[in-house]
């Protein structure tokens, strides 16, 4: 039977894109389906920030009323999310536009390390080791190829030098890029703390790896240190899903924005070739077809909440009842302090380097890794400028140059470190069904989610570490905030993981879904454990290795990974 | 230049690699000064906010591509030391004539428009490729009369350096120190590579006609792609009073003398003409150091070279940018109605450093003592901000100099 | 556009002069004074405005910070006026005063004014959204680098 479409892919984040673009450029017949609409040009998202209330959300730049009603998401609607009693909402949100949550996301791109991938043999068995925790079907080795691929599509700058086999983890090709310089302030720091020692481990600040151009690359400048990555890169030096969309649409795929997918149809044999959706707002239907739409292959690349939300609805690739099961998302803390000389905050990318030393180690049989992140933003977070101002003016009755060496004086030191932390999968974290619907009469997500007490122990040794280098860099009382609090990473994971038993796990080592031979599922959601590394890669790297794989699945003549 | 189609002996291609480093050098100048032409707040005027996102987004691609010309006179003194020349860093000074070097273009200081784009988008035209229509038409449209180009390239002149070494047998040619390379780790210049022989000459070179002119199938990511996409947006952005460049006089000298072309002119506000001054003499310190540092032999003294060379990278940010963008908001002088200075880069007679390092660092501390002097003295003048920075980390950094 | 009537240029000429006294910046922008001039007239901040301005015009020409501090900071009613003023020339943003969150949430008025603000220069950075300058200038003691910064 012909299909309207070989290959639908729902959703047009990084994954959905990056599967779009590969597809279509073996001259699959694609559509994307996104909820969302595309955003206005850079230079009006700019002008919407500029002009958003402080604090400015990571939804400022993206405010569009309709789709923010039609195609809610927790970015644009305090609401969206329905949380049970007793727990605290989720603090992770996403953005529904064409291009996805990499529109604000802050460009990290490091790797999983080997170790991430087989948590259970490596760490396991212990007294204190989450039963939750379960070995990826694939390795470190399997995917590292996947990686280069990812790195080179994404483009990535990082150091070969520093991160050649770190933690056993080998690279096989040099970056695409080489890296976004340390800041004034990572050179500081590193002087200052480089090679001392904490809990076991040795401090050495490291550049981070970042889909952020050092150079001209793919048709896009080198980073000009607009310093607002998070929400928005003014000028596309920082890698964002509606790069791939683009680049899909250019090898022919079709778009549809302004589409939500309501629900998947199976066949009597199990397959998923049927997609229905409603549309909303303004919207030019010509050469559209009506609801549904087929296709050989179906991709839900929707996120972590979107994904698992659909399949319940559709009541699709359940048997092993973990559809929305293992919700992860790290946990992230900022703390504050002044340096014992000035840093010159503000300036470049919110973040250039980073300490990678505690992410892994024997202490994982006991408590999470984590990340350590080395900011460039000052107390940005806490309201910097603005608050010094009108502190030192009201307060300390200070003006004019008074004023300005004060303001100097305060802000010039101030030095933000942050965590990120793993999260044990936990099968209680969950997205089930909410009984309230959005304004299309779409179910909402209800969401749960507690942090394990593995993951807060690690939280409170990264803590711990934090105001340890706080101590070495002359500060003796930094704000550490409140004991086991924490933010969302926005690092949504997890919620359909990837396994072999199909009894326990949602799809196979090609994120196929066990129970249906024609759907796949791409993005955080496959994510069995997800280590303490930003995902974007992983996800990235995942997306090409399924579009391989889907590719061979069409009989359509696969790229050879280089 | 050398008019055959290949090279053969060492000399020859000395010669041609000293023509090299003087035309990275003044490729280099000719972007910073269109970069310090453009303008940076709105109160400036002639831009609205977008447009100065826009303008913004331009200058930092033009500083970008002139560190990697900076990269470029980095990798040919490697290329230099490693078959036993020693790094070129002289050059004439601007105007240079079109008829100086083979590419029939002026090297000259001129403030960021559609001239000067048009010159930026033929220095890195790429070897191989003749004017398309396309190219013709664009210059058309900036106002330019298309039918007249006629150039050469500057990836010709790296043919003839490849062809150097393929020629040369590798055992005879690399007769330099290898502990006189620079790399990345010794001196700021990110993807700096060390010159060893004729594969890592080969890939030196590549990188730089890679970065300058792309290759047959990625024009985009290069200097001569960025260049046509930024012409194409300025003349589309062009109208109801976008003004991005501040008026800055074209090829202005400190201080004339006969080593000038007939068409640069004296800067004739007396605090902008000192300014000035100041500017060439850091920048001529500036690039002696550097020359100095490729050709030391820093066998087991790498940590004192690096300091060195950081302090020489410093002077760029720190003290040149601001002098130089400064500048272009101090008036040229009487002779120049409306117009503003700008730096020459001009160079005058100077010896190269010593070999002994630690005459070297003495003569340094002394030259950049002096100049900090000459910054402190020029501070009591009303100054714009960015010159009054660029004097204060002048004297800072004299006052971290250490021998 | 608008003819101001002598008063209104009074008033803007009185606040620029005062602006650059809190502030501590030469030559500040008029059209960026009116139009912060109006923003602050049409606010909750308008009566305490006017005490202001009637206060700094009785200095007389030998108005300074001193005398600023001594006259009109020194009095708790007028002090959240004087912060808005120089809140406005160093960020282009507001207070609400009715906002419990304050000095945490901000208003803004026009993208020209919020790419216009000048206190991110002062403490060596930029108005973030716009560039800093080129790729990596991050890696340096910034060119703008405040006196008070020391070496």
């Amino acid at each position: 039977m012909k299909r309207d479409f070989d290959v639908i892919v729902i959703g047009s984040g990084v994954a959905g894109a990056i599967a779009a673009y590969r597809l279509a450029k073996l001259n699959a017949r694609v559509l994307i389906l996104e909820a969302g609409n595309h955003n206005p040009s850079r230079a009006q998202m700019v002008g919407g920030y500029a002009t958003a209330t402080l604090p400015k959300s990571l939804h400022s730049p993206y405010v569009q009323i309709t789709s923010d009603k039609d195609a809610p998401s927790p970015d644009s609607s305090i609401n969206y999310y329905d949380t049970p009693d007793g727990f605290v909402r989720f603090r992770s949100t996403y953005e529904r536009r064409t291009g996805g949550a990499t529109w604000h996301w802050l460009g990290h791109t490091p790797r999983m390390l080997r170790s991430d991938f087989k948590m259970k043999s490596t760490y396991g068995g212990g007294p204190d080791f989450p039963d939750g925790f379960v070995d990826w079907p694939i390795s470190y080795d399997d995917l590292e190829p996947w990686y280069c691929e990812a790195e080179a599509e994404l483009g990535v700058a990082g150091s070969d030098a520093e991160w050649q086999n770190l933690f056993h983890s080998p690279r096989s090709k040099p970056f695409p890029m080489s890296m976004i310089w340390p800041s004034y302030s990572d050179r500081w720091i590193a002087g200052q703390i480089n090679d001392k020692k904490f809990e076991g481990s040795v401090y050495r600040v490291l550049s981070t790896p970042s889909a952020r151009n050092s150079t001209l690359y793919d048709g896009r400048p080198p980073c000009a240190g607009n310093s607002i990555c998070v929400p928005l890169c003014p000028i596309g030096a920082k890698y964002d899903g509606a790069v791939h969309v683009a680049k899909a649409v250019e090898k022919g795929a079709t778009l549809w924005e302004q589409t939500v997918v309501t629900r998947l149809e199976k066949d009597k044999d199990s397959s998923v070739h049927k997609v229905e959706f409603a549309t909303y707002g303004d919207l030019n239907k010509k050469n559209r077809r009506a609801s549904p739409v087929t296709a050989e292959v179906v991709i839900i690349a929707a996120n972590a909440i979107e994904t698992p939300k659909l399949l319940l609805i559709s009541e699709l690739a359940n048997k092993s009842g973990k559809v929305g099961f293992y919700l992860m998302d790290h946990l992230s803390k900022s703390t504050y302090g002044k340096a014992s000389e000035p840093l010159f905050p503000f300036r470049g990318p919110p973040s250039t380097s980073g300490i990678e030393s505690f992410r892994d180690g024997e202490f994982r049989r006991e408590y999470a890794g984590f990340r350590l992140s080395l900011n460039n933003d000052g107390w940005g977070r806490k309201g910097s400028p603005y608050a010094d101002i009108v502190d030192l003016v009201t307060n300390e009755r200070r003006i004019g140059m008074e004023l300005q060496q004060a303001l100097f004086d305060r802000i010039g030191r101030q030095l933000r470190l942050s965590c990120s932390v793993e999260v044990a999968p936990d099968p209680a974290n969950r997205v089930e069904l909410s009984t309230m619907k959005d304004a299309l009469g779409v179910f909402r997500p209800k969401v749960t989610f507690a942090a394990p007490q593995y993951s807060l122990k690690g939280l409170a040794h990264a803590t711990s570490t934090m105001k340890n280098m706080f101590e070495i860099l002359g500060e003796k009382s930094p704000d550490l905030g409140e004991v086991g609090a924490f933010d969302g990473a926005g690092h949504i994971m997890g919620t359909c993981r990837m396994g072999d038993d199909a009894s326990k796990s949602v799809v196979d080592a090609n994120c196929c879904s066990h129970d249906h031979h024609n759907l796949f599922l791409l993005g955080a959601a496959v994510f069995p454990s997800c280590g303490s590394p930003n995902p974007t890669l992983t996800i990235a790297a995942l997306a090409l290795r399924g579009a391989d794989h889907i590719a061979k699945h069409l009989g359509l003549k696969t790229m050879q990974v280089v | 230049m050398n008019d055959s189609k290949s090279i053969d002996t060492r000399s020859d291609l000395l010669k041609l690699l000293c023509e090299a480093a003087e035309l990275e050098q003044g490729i280099a100048c000719s972007y910073l000064y269109a970069g310090f032409s453009l303008k940076r707040d709105l109160a400036e005027g002639g831009m609205t906010w977008e447009q100065q996102q826009t303008v913004r987004r331009w200058a930092s691609q033009i500083y970008f591509i002139a560190s990697q010309e900076m990269l470029h006179l980095a990798l040919v003194w490697n290329m230099t030391t490693a078959i036993g020349g020693t790094p070129y860093y002289l050059r004439p000074n601007f105007p240079q004539p079109s008829r100086y070097y083979p590419l029939h273009v002026p090297i000259e200081l001129e403030p960021f428009g559609p001239r000067s784009l048009r010159r930026f988008i033929l220095y890195e035209h790429p070897e191989k490729v003749a004017p398309q229509r396309k190219l013709k038409s664009l210059f058309a449209l900036a106002g330019e009369d298309a039918e007249k180009i006629e150039f050469g390239s500057v990836g010709e002149l790296y043919g003839l350096i490849k062809s150097g070494f393929n020629n040369i047998p590798e055992k005879n040619l690399f007769i330099g120190s290898r502990t006189q390379q620079m790399s990345s780790d010794l001196v700021h210049f990110p993807d700096l590579v060390k010159v060893v022989g004729k594969a890592s000459a080969i890939a030196a070179i590549e990188e730089i006609t890679h970065q300058g002119e792309g290759i047959a199938h990625d024009r985009e990511n290069s200097h001569f792609g960025a260049f046509v996409a930024m012409l194409k947006e300025l003349v589309h952005a062009k109208g109801r009073g976008f003004s991005p460049a501040r008026p800055a006089m074209q090829n202005p000298a400190a201080r004339l003398d006969a080593s000038y072309g007939g068409k640069a002119k004296a800067i004739g506000n007396p605090v902008a003409a000192e300014v000035a001054g100041l500017f060439d003499s850091v920048y001529s310190l500036m690039l002696r150091m550097l020359a100095w540092s490729f050709e030391f032999d820093s066998a087991g003294v790498e940590d004192q070279l690096r300091k060195f060379c950081s302090v020489a990278i410093d002077l760029m940010p720190r003290v040149l940018l601001p002098l130089g963008e400064g500048l272009m908001l101090m008036p040229a002088g009487p002779r120049y109605p409306g117009k503003t200075a700008g730096p020459g880069f001009g160079l005058t007679r100077h010896v190269m450093l010593p070999p002994d390092a630690k005459n070297a660092r003495q003569l340094c501390k002394e030259r950049l003592e002096e100049l900090a002097s000459l910054g402190g003295t020029l501070l009591k003048q009303q100054l714009p901000d960015s010159v009054k920075n660029g004097c204060r980390h002048l004297q800072a950094i004299a006052n971290a100099f250490l021998t | 556009m608008l003819k101001r009537s002598p008063p209104q240029k009074e008033a803007l000429t009185t606040f620029l002069e005062l602006s650059r006294i809190l502030t501590g910046v030469n030559g500040l922008a008029v059209d960026l004074g009116r139009q912060y001039l109006d923003r602050l007239s049409s606010s909750t901040f308008a009566p305490s405005l006017q005490q202001v301005l009637e206060r700094f015009r009785s200095l007389g020409k030998n108005a300074d910070p001193d005398k600023v501090k001594q006259h009109i900071l020194s009095e708790a009613t007028l002090r959240p006026t004087i912060c808005q003023i120089i809140l406005l020339w160093y960020t282009s943003g507001m207070q609400d005063p009715s906002d419990p969150a304050t000095p945490f949430t901000i208003h803004f008025g026009t993208q020209e004014e919020y790419f216009s603000g000048l206190g991110w220069q002062l403490i060596g950075a930029h108005v973030p959204g716009l560039s800093g300058g080129y790729f990596g200038h991050w890696r340096y003691r910034p060119e703008n680098e405040p006196e008070e910064a020391g070496d």
